[in-house]
């Protein structure tokens, strides 16, 4: 019976061990605040809409949103950004999409490389169009084809894209394509990091 | 206690393997996860098999946003991991806990009905996930709510299994339900934990990656692989009253335990984590190399003398291919954890080659296997044809390993390409892509191999049952593999 309590022990203790160092270890030391560095502002409205838009069509399923040190790989040689991330970065991020796997490029700053949102409809309506050969999959179903009511919109995408769009209408992005080219233009890690003002 | 698969005399004298002597009270549940788990792992494959096309013809379907490669990616992931793992993992604890017992299974019909609404809970959460009701963890990636159903059907259908074991004592003396009672014990723990995080306590930042792949890694080593390795040794230890205690096998088990419980920060190498969390991470994952080879020469001795006392069934065959795969990926994982090797090859293809040989050259082995052995056992009808089962298991075989080597190639390639910084992204993307494809054809093998199994399982369910199946089954496999 001692025999059985033991081992049944045991194993709990090993299981909290692992759970302790990797679960509640990290949740105290990696917070950077009240004494840390300061921290970069939260995401709202539009931007969280975005965020939450990132993560149910499993974009972090082939980009990752880590620069890993100089030492450790090319990402920053590649100027995926000009810094390693830090906990700092994913403070405000109650799921920070750190990635499994590189099949598309690492988006930790893509905001800072791409400013212009036109770039990141087209890229998500026809993928091709920005990259010939990719095999990034379109997100037309993120898109409308509306009524054009007399002048074009301004948001609306180039109609070379859609040779079947009757005449007339248009491509808009729908609100969950503005809200992720939002999430998209606000990543950007690239601010130097400072001890907090007291 | 009545028993509807009796055992002959003749089963009992022929050496081959011996037919399973089971209560109809534990033979309905253990059926019904097993055609359950099978039935997932066809609806996995098929995600799997839209993925590959995808990465072919990337605009494959693409106008339905709930077939979008993001979501059926992680539905294929998810539905094999607890829809196929899981069942046939709960169908093996129940079956061997089953053939030592002494009485009828009471709870047989709670168990049936947890289990209804297990696999509702994951019919569910696949439907979630592929409307885009995401959390983006990759292993827990269910909604809060399947989460919580999950854990509630899992305890209730564990908690007899469970009080089994403990009361027995069985596992004090035998690897198999050694093991079977660590995987048992974390899954709840594990999806507790997390369910506790995500609603009443703050986590936050890069804290929530050290949990998930706490959670992530301990899905693999502390659920599939003991449930894996429970299943190699109750195969090698065959009958009831010859379990053994080897002392390297139990070496191999706390080695194994104890280095599966840290080993997951080895997967955050440059995150921004502190050295000493990903140092012993590292450790851990490289130490894990040890328990392997001591449960790999205690199992390889053994597995040897079954398999020759057993003519070679081909269930013998899928434990010893689960066997091999199981060192390799453990070994690989190992090495690739290095700082020096993962600083190359970590977010590339090479990582997802050791896991997929984890999980499907390994844990889907050996569930096959076993899967293969009670079915065979209970119906005790033949087979419509030892030819097809021949093909099922070899195109399974070369379906996974041309999966493993077209990933690994594909990663290696991808990770030295991805070196050069010169080199434009969409380049390195192009040169890995023929191996993508290679692994997309590897995929389809696979759900061939998968189809037609079950058609042939389909057919054995439906034709009348024949006195002496069984045994003609089995000599006819002795002789065909």
């Amino acid at each position: 019976m001692i025999a059985r309590i033991v081992w049944v022990l045991g194993i709990f203790l090993c299981f909290l061990f692992g759970w302790f160092v990797y679960v509640i270890i990290p949740s105290q030391v990696l917070d950077p605040s009240p004494e840390g560095e300061e921290t970069p502002p939260p995401n709202f409205g539009l931007v969280e809409v975005g965020q939450q838009v990132y993560g149910a069509n499993g974009c972090s399923g082939c980009h990752t949103q880590l620069v890993r040190p100089a030492n450790m790989g090319s990402d920053i040689a590649r100027g995926w950004g000009n810094r390693r991330t830090l906990p700092v970065d994913y403070y405000h991020e109650t799921n920070p999409f750190l990635g499994i796997v590189r099949i598309g490029p690492d988006l930790s700053n893509i905001g800072k490389r791409k400013k212009d949102s036109s770039w990141f409809y087209i890229l998500l309506y026809e993928p091709n169009q920005i990259f010939p050969g990719t095999i990034m999959p379109p997100y037309k179903y993120l898109f409308r084809k509306v009524r054009a009511e007399g002048k074009r919109n301004p948001q609306a995408l180039p109609p070379e894209l859609d040779r079947t769009l009757p005449n007339g209408m248009q491509i808009m992005p729908s609100p969950e394509a503005v809200a992720l080219v939002a999430y998209l233009l606000s990543l950007d890690r690239s601010y130097p990091t400072q001890p907090k003002k007291q | 206690m009545s028993n509807p698969m009796v055992e002959s005399q003749e089963w009992i004298g022929s050496g081959v393997s011996r037919p399973v002597s089971l209560d109809r009270s534990f033979f309905i549940p253990v059926i019904f996860m097993l055609v359950a788990a099978f039935f997932w792992l066809l609806v996995s494959m098929g995600f799997a098999l839209l993925g590959a096309g995808k990465i072919v013809i990337p605009s494959l379907l693409g106008s339905w946003g709930w077939l979008t490669f993001g979501r059926i990616g992680l539905a294929s992931f998810l539905v094999f991991s607890y829809g196929w793992g899981m069942n046939g993992g709960l169908a093996y604890a129940l079956y061997l806990i089953g053939k030592n017992a002494q009485e009828p299974f009471r709870g047989s019909g709670y168990f049936l009905c947890s289990a209804l609404f297990w696999n509702l809970s994951i019919f569910i959460g696949m439907m979630a996930v592929l409307i885009g009701e995401i959390p983006s963890l990759s292993w827990a990636g269910w909604p809060d709510f399947v989460l919580f159903l999950l854990l509630l059907n899992y305890s209730l259908m564990n908690y007899w299994i469970v009080k089994k074991l403990l009361v027995s004592g069985s596992f004090l003396r035998s690897l198999s339900h050694s093991y079977l009672l660590i995987a048992l014990l974390w899954f709840p723990w594990a999806i507790g934990s997390l369910f506790i995080f995500f609603h009443w306590l703050v986590i936050r930042g890069v804290s929530f990656a050290s949990m998930e792949w706490w959670f992530n890694e301990g899905f693999l080593h502390l659920w599939l692989a003991p449930v894996g390795l429970s299943m190699l040794y109750d195969y090698v230890e065959g009958r009831n009253g010859q379990r053994s205690s080897s002392f390297l096998g139990w070496l191999g088990l706390i080695l194994f335990f104890l280095c599966s419980n840290f080993a997951s920060a080895s997967h955050l190498i440059g995150a921004p984590f502190p050295l000493w969390i990903v140092g012993l991470g590292i450790a851990a994952r490289i130490l894990l190399i040890l328990g392997a080879v001591a449960i790999g020469i205690d199992l390889l001795q053994r597995l040897k003398k079954r398999i020759q006392a057993n003519k070679q069934n081909i269930f013998s065959r899928y434990f010893l291919i689960a066997f091999y795969c199981f060192l390799i990926a453990i070994v690989g994982d190992g090495c690739i954890a290095m700082p020096f090797v993962s600083r190359l090859v970590h977010f590339s293809f090479v990582e997802i080659a050791f896991l997929v040989l984890f999980i499907y050259g390994f844990y889907s082995f050996v569930l096959m296997g076993m899967a293969h052995y009670l079915y065979s056992n209970f119906f005790r009808k033949p087979w419509l044809s030892e030819t097809f089962l021949k093909i099922t298991f070899w195109t399974n075989m070369y379906g996974i390993s041309f999966l493993f080597v077209f990933l690994f190639l594909g990663g290696i390639v991808q990770s030295v390409e991805l070196e050069n910084a010169e080199l434009p992204f969409s380049q390195v993307v192009e040169s890995v892509l023929p191996y993508l494809r290679g692994a997309g054809m590897s995929a389809t093998l696979i759900l061939f191999s998968q189809l037609t199994y079950c058609f042939l399982l389909l057919l054995m369910f439906l034709m009348p049952v024949e006195k002496e199946g069984i045994e003609k089954n089995e000599k006819n496999l002795s002789r065909s593999i």
